[in-house]
C-alpha cells in the first residue's frame, strides 16, 4: 500500500481524536472535580447556616451535628476548634446569643471524585465519538471533493503523456475546472515554447548545412511571423565579413523577395541599425525609406545580427499596425535573431574551413604529384605512369568495396609507388636496352628506397605497405621480401596489377606499347601466379574499359620530351663523333629498323687500316675520316639506320630489297674519300642476339662467319 | 450520558463563561426597622443604583434573633444597639464596629437613650470602595430625611419622634 498524504491525514485525524478524547477526559475531570467541590462546600455551608439559625442556641449543638451528618456530601462533622488541612474540610464559626460554636465539616471526597470521574468519562466518550465522526466525514469529504478530482486530473495528464489525449477535458468551473484550464494553458504554452525552440533549432540546421534562404527557411520564417504576431521580416546578411555587399530577404506571409545590394546603397532603417549597432523598436515613419514605407510598415522591431561583436547583418520584424509587440514575442524574436547570427557565423566558419581544407588537400596533392613528377621528369618515358596507376588502383579498390579511407590510402600509395627510383643511378634507370642481372638487382631496390624515403611522413602512414610491397607477387616470386598470397598487403596486390598493366600498355624506348586487350589477357593469364585472382577479377573490366583522366596541367609538353629524349639518346646512345647509334644502342637500332623495314638486312662497313691512319696522320684525320664516311653513307642512302658498334666498324640496317644497291653506293665512297672500305652484307637479320654474335666474329676474326647470309663485296 | 451530567456540563460551561463576574449584594440587617430609614431614603433616590451597588435591608424582632440570623453568611452589615454590637464583636473577631449612626430615646428605664452602631463583617472591610459608598449613602439618607416630604413619603409621618440619625464621620462619640 502506498503511504500518501491522505493516509497521513487519516493517521493525523486518528491521533487528534485520541488526543481530544484523553485531553477531554482529564480536563473535564479537573474542572468537574473543582466544580463538585465548590458545589459541595456551598451546599454544606448553607446546611450549616440554616441548621444553626434553626437550632438557635449553642446548648443544642448536638442537634446541629445530627442534622449536618445526614446532609449530602458531608461525611463527618466535628464541633470543636481544629486546624483545616484539606480542601475537603470546611471550618465554620457559628454565633449564638449564648455563645460561639466552632464547626469543622469533612466533605465526602470519594463521592466528589467518583462523580467527577463519571462525568469526565461521559464527556470524553461523547467528544471522542463526535470528533471521530466529524473527522471521518471530513476525510470522506476531502476524498470525494479533492482527491478524486485530483486523481482524475492525474489520469488525464497521464493520458496526455501517453498520447491518448491532447488536452485535459474541462468539467465545471470549480477550482479543479480552473486547474484543468491552467494545465491546458500550460500545455499550450509548452507546445508554443517547443515550437519556438524547434524553429530556432531548424534555423540553425538550415543555415549551417548551407541551404541558406531556401523554401524551407521561408516557411520557417512564416511560422515565426505567425507566432510573433508580426506581418513581415527583412533579413540582411553580409556576403562575407570582408565584402561590401549584403544579401537582403524580405519575407511576408504571402510574398518573398531576394536581392543583393552594396552596403553603402542601403536606405532607411536598415543602414540605421547597422550604424547604431543595437536593437531598435519604433513607429517613426521618418526613419523608413520610400521602399520600406511602400510595405505599409507602421511599427518595427529590429536588431543587428551580432556574433563576438562582429556585425553580420540585421533582422527587422515589422507590423502594419502601430501596436507594440508583447515582451515574450520580442524575446522570441531576439532568440531567432541570435540563432540566425550564430548560424551565419558557423556557415562562414565552415566555408572558411572547407576552403582551408581544400587548399591543404590541393597542396598535399601537389606536393605528392611534384614528388612523383620528379622521377617522371627524370625518366620521361614514364610520364603520367604514377597517376594512371593511382587511378586504376583507386578504381579497383572501389570495385572491391573498400572503405573510402582505404581507397584514399591506396590511391596515395599508388601515386608514390615509384618514388624510390630517384635513388637508382641514371645509367640503369635510363638504360634504353635490356638490363643486366646486376642492374636489375639495383632496380629491385626501388620499393625499399620509396619506403625509406617516405616512412617518416605521418600523413602517409597507411600508404607505406602498398608502396613497399607493390613488386611482391602472389606466388612469392616478387621482391623485396618474397611475400606470398595474402601475406602481401591488399593495397600492394592492387597496385601490382595496376602497375603491371600500365607498364605493359606504355611505350618504352626498347619496345612498343601493348594493346589494352593484349595486356588484360596477360594479366588474366598471370592471375593466381603473379597477381591476386580476386584483385584481377575486379580489375579486368576497369582496365579494359576505363581511361584514366589526363593530368589537369601539362607538366611535360611533347616538344620538351622530344628534346629531352634526344639529349638523353645523344648522351647514352649516340656516338658523339659521328652522330649515329653507338654500341649500347644496337638493340634499340635493331628495334627501330625492324619496325621500319619489313625484311631486315644489314651492311657491315669497316674502314680498313684506320689505326694506321690515326698513327701516321693523327687522330684528327682518323676522326674526320669517320665523320665523312658516315655523312657520305647517309647522303647516299638516307633511309638507313647506322650503328657504330666498334672503333672503325659500322652496321647499317636496311631492307633486304635495297641491300645490294646500298652496299654498292657505300663502296663508291672509297673513291670519293680515298679510303679503303671493307663492306660485308648480311642478307637476313631475324634475331638481335644472333646478329651480335655475327658482328663479334666479323670484328675479332676479320672474316665473315660461316653464314651464307654474309657476303664480302 | 444522563440528563444530570449534561446539565452539569452545561453549568460548567456557563460558569466558565460568566466566572469573571465579581459583584456582590450588600445585605444589611438591623434589630430595629426604623433605624434603616436613611438607607431606604438613599435607595429611594437611587443613590446606590447609580453607583451600581445593590443594597438589601432586613430587620429582626429582637437582638437575639439578630445574633442567630448572623450565622447566614450573606449578612455583612449590622445596625444594632451598641450593647448587642459589642456582643457580636466579642463572639466573633470577624465583625468590627464602624461608627454610631443613631440615637433613640427609650421609655424603658434605666436606659433613656440608646445608641445604634454600624458593625461590618471583615469580608466587606476588604472591599473598602463598596463600604465607603454604603456609608456615604447612609450620610446622604440622613440629609434626605431632614426633608419632611421625603420623611412623609417613607413613613407617612411629618416628623420622627425620639430618634436622631447621625452621619457616619469617623468616631462620633458624644
Amino acid at each position: 500500500m502506498r503511504i500518501d498524504k491522505y493516509w497521513v491525514l487519516s493517521i493525523l485525524a486518528f491521533g487528534i481524536t485520541l488526543s481530544i478524547g484523553i485531553g477531554g477526559y482529564f480536563l473535564t475531570y479537573w474542572f468537574s472535580k473543582k466544580f463538585f467541590l465548590e458545589y459541595s462546600i456551598e451546599n454544606a455551608l448553607n446546611y450549616v447556616e440554616v441548621s444553626a439559625v434553626a437550632v438557635g442556641s449553642k446548648s443544642r449543638a448536638e442537634e446541629i451535628e445530627k442534622i449536618l451528618e445526614r446532609a449530602p456530601y458531608i461525611e463527618k462533622v466535628e464541633l470543636r476548634e481544629l486546624p483545616v488541612n484539606s480542601p475537603y474540610e470546611i471550618k465554620k464559626e457559628l454565633l449564638f446569643p449564648d455563645g460561639r460554636l466552632p464547626v469543622v465539616i469533612h466533605l465526602d471526597k470519594e463521592l466528589i471524585e467518583e462523580k467527577a470521574s463519571r462525568l469526565a468519562r461521559s464527556v470524553a466518550t461523547t467528544i471522542t465519538l463526535l470528533t471521530a465522526a466529524f473527522l471521518a466525514i471530513y476525510l470522506i469529504a476531502i476524498r470525494l471533493l479533492y482527491l478524486e478530482p485530483l486523481h482524475k486530473i492525474r489520469r488525464d495528464v497521464d493520458k496526455i503523456y501517453r498520447g491518448i489525449l491532447k488536452k485535459i477535458p474541462i468539467y465545471g468551473k470549480d477550482e479543479f475546472g480552473r486547474i484543468r484550464e491552467s494545465i491546458n494553458m500550460m500545455i499550450d504554452s509548452i507546445k508554443e515554447r517547443d515550437e519556438r525552440a524547434e524553429i530556432i533549432s531548424q534555423f540553425i540546421q538550415l543555415l549551417t548545412v548551407g541551404k541558406g534562404f531556401n523554401g524551407e527557411f521561408i516557411e520557417l520564417m512564416r511560422r515565426v511571423l505567425k507566432i510573433s504576431e508580426t506581418d513581415g521580416v527583412i533579413i540582411g546578411i553580409k556576403s562575407s565579413p570582408q565584402e561590401n555587399t549584403i544579401k537582403i530577404n524580405l519575407i511576408t506571409q504571402k510574398d518573398e523577395k531576394e536581392l543583393t545590394r552594396e552596403i553603402n546603397q542601403l536606405e532607411g532603417i536598415e543602414p540605421y541599425i547597422l550604424e547604431i549597432e543595437r536593437e531598435i523598436e519604433t513607429n517613426k515613419k521618418s526613419l523608413l525609406s520610400k521602399e520600406e514605407r511602400k510595405l505599409g510598415i507602421e511599427y518595427i522591431y529590429g536588431m543587428p545580427l551580432t556574433v563576438f561583436s562582429e556585425i553580420l547583418g540585421y533582422v527587422i520584424f515589422f507590423r502594419k499596425k502601430d501596436k507594440p509587440l508583447k515582451e515574450e514575442n520580442k524575446k522570441f524574436i531576439k532568440n531567432v535573431a541570435k540563432s540566425i547570427a550564430v548560424a551565419v557565423e558557423i556557415k562562414h566558419l565552415i566555408n572558411n574551413l572547407e576552403k582551408q581544407l581544400k587548399r591543404e588537400k590541393e597542396l598535399f596533392d601537389k606536393v605528392l604529384k611534384s614528388l612523383i613528377r620528379g622521377i617522371e621528369i627524370r625518366d620521361s618515358y614514364t610520364r603520367g605512369h604514377s597517376e594512371r596507376v593511382a587511378y586504376f588502383s583507386k578504381r579497383i579498390a572501389q570495385e572491391m568495396g573498400l572503405s573510402e579511407e582505404e581507397v584514399n590510402k591506396i590511391y596515395t600509395a599508388a601515386l608514390l609507388h615509384d618514388i624510390g627510383k630517384i635513388g637508382i643511378p641514371d645509367s640503369i634507370l635510363l638504360k634504353p636496352g635490356r638490363l643486366t642481372e646486376r642492374e636489375y638487382e639495383i632496380i629491385k631496390l626501388h620499393p625499399i628506397l620509396s619506403y625509406e624515403l617516405l616512412k617518416n611522413l605521418d600523413f602517409l602512414e597507411g600508404a607505406l605497405d602498398g608502396i613497399k610491397y607493390h613488386h611482391e607477387r602472389w606466388d612469392g616470386s616478387g621482391y623485396p621480401e618474397g611475400l606470398k598470397g595474402e601475406e602481401i598487403p591488399l593495397s600492394a596486390r592492387i597496385i601490382a596489377v595496376a602497375d603491371s598493366f600500365d607498364a605493359m600498355t606504355s611505350e618504352r624506348i626498347y619496345r612498343k606499347a601493348r594493346e589494352k586487350r593484349e595486356a588484360v589477357k596477360e594479366i588474366k593469364r598471370l592471375s593466381g601466379k603473379a597477381y591476386d585472382p580476386k584483385v584481377v577479377e575486379n580489375a579486368l573490366h576497369i582496365l579494359l574499359n576505363e581511361e584514366p583522366p589526363k593530368p589537369e596541367e601539362e607538366y611535360l609538353e611533347d616538344e620538351i620530351i622530344r628534346e629531352i629524349e634526344e639529349r638523353r639518346l645523344d648522351y647514352f646512345l649516340r656516338d658523339p663523333l659521328t652522330g649515329v647509334f653507338n654500341r649500347n644502342a644496337l638493340e634499340l637500332a635493331y628495334t627501330i629498323a625492324k619496325e621500319r623495314f619489313r625484311k631486315l638486312a644489314g651492311i657491315v662497313v669497316d674502314i680498313v687500316k684506320l689505326r694506321e691512319i690515326n698513327i701516321k696522320e693523327g687522330w684528327e684525320r682518323g676522326d674526320e675520316l669517320l665523320k665523312k664516311v658516315t655523312a657520305e653513307i647517309h647522303r647516299r642512302i638516307p633511309n638507313v639506320i647506322t650503328v657504330r658498334y666498334s672503333g672503325d666498324n659500322f652496321l647499317i640496317f636496311t631492307s633486304r630489297k635495297n641491300l645490294e644497291e646500298a652496299a654498292k653506293r657505300i663502296k663508291e665512297i672509297e673513291g670519293e674519300l680515298s679510303v679503303n672500305l671493307r663492306v660485308l652484307t648480311i642478307g637476313e637479320i631475324k634475331e638481335v642476339e644472333k646478329l651480335k654474335k655475327e658482328l663479334t666474329e666479323i670484328e675479332f676474326e676479320g672474316r665473315p662467319p660461316a653464314n651464307v647470309n654474309v657476303k664480302i663485296l | 450520558m444522563n440528563r444530570e451530567s449534561l446539565l452539569i456540563a452545561l453549568l460548567l460551561l456557563f460558569s466558565l463563561l460568566t466566572g469573571c463576574h465579581t459583584g456582590e449584594r450588600i445585605y444589611v440587617i438591623s434589630s430595629d426597622k426604623e433605624v434603616l430609614l436613611p438607607i431606604k431614603a438613599s435607595q429611594f433616590f437611587g443613590y446606590f443604583s447609580k453607583r451600581k451597588i445593590e443594597v438589601r435591608t432586613d430587620s429582626t424582632k429582637d437582638t437575639e434573633e439578630l445574633i442567630r440570623l448572623l450565622n447566614f453568611s450573606k449578612y455583612t452589615v449590622v445596625i444594632t444597639d451598641r450593647k448587642t454590637g459589642k456582643k457580636v464583636e466579642n463572639l466573633s473577631r470577624k465583625w468590627k464596629e464602624i461608627c454610631t449612626v443613631a440615637i433613640k430615646r427609650r421609655k424603658i428605664k434605666p436606659i433613656k437613650r440608646e445608641r445604634f452602631v454600624i458593625i461590618v463583617k471583615e469580608r466587606l472591610l476588604k472591599r473598602p470602595k463598596e463600604l465607603v459608598e454604603l456609608l456615604k449613602g447612609w450620610n446622604y439618607g440622613v440629609d434626605l430625611l431632614k426633608d419632611p416630604a421625603v420623611l412623609y413619603y417613607l413613613t407617612g409621618k411629618d416628623r420622627l419622634k425620639g430618634i436622631k440619625f447621625l452621619k457616619c464621620q469617623g468616631s462620633n462619640e458624644d
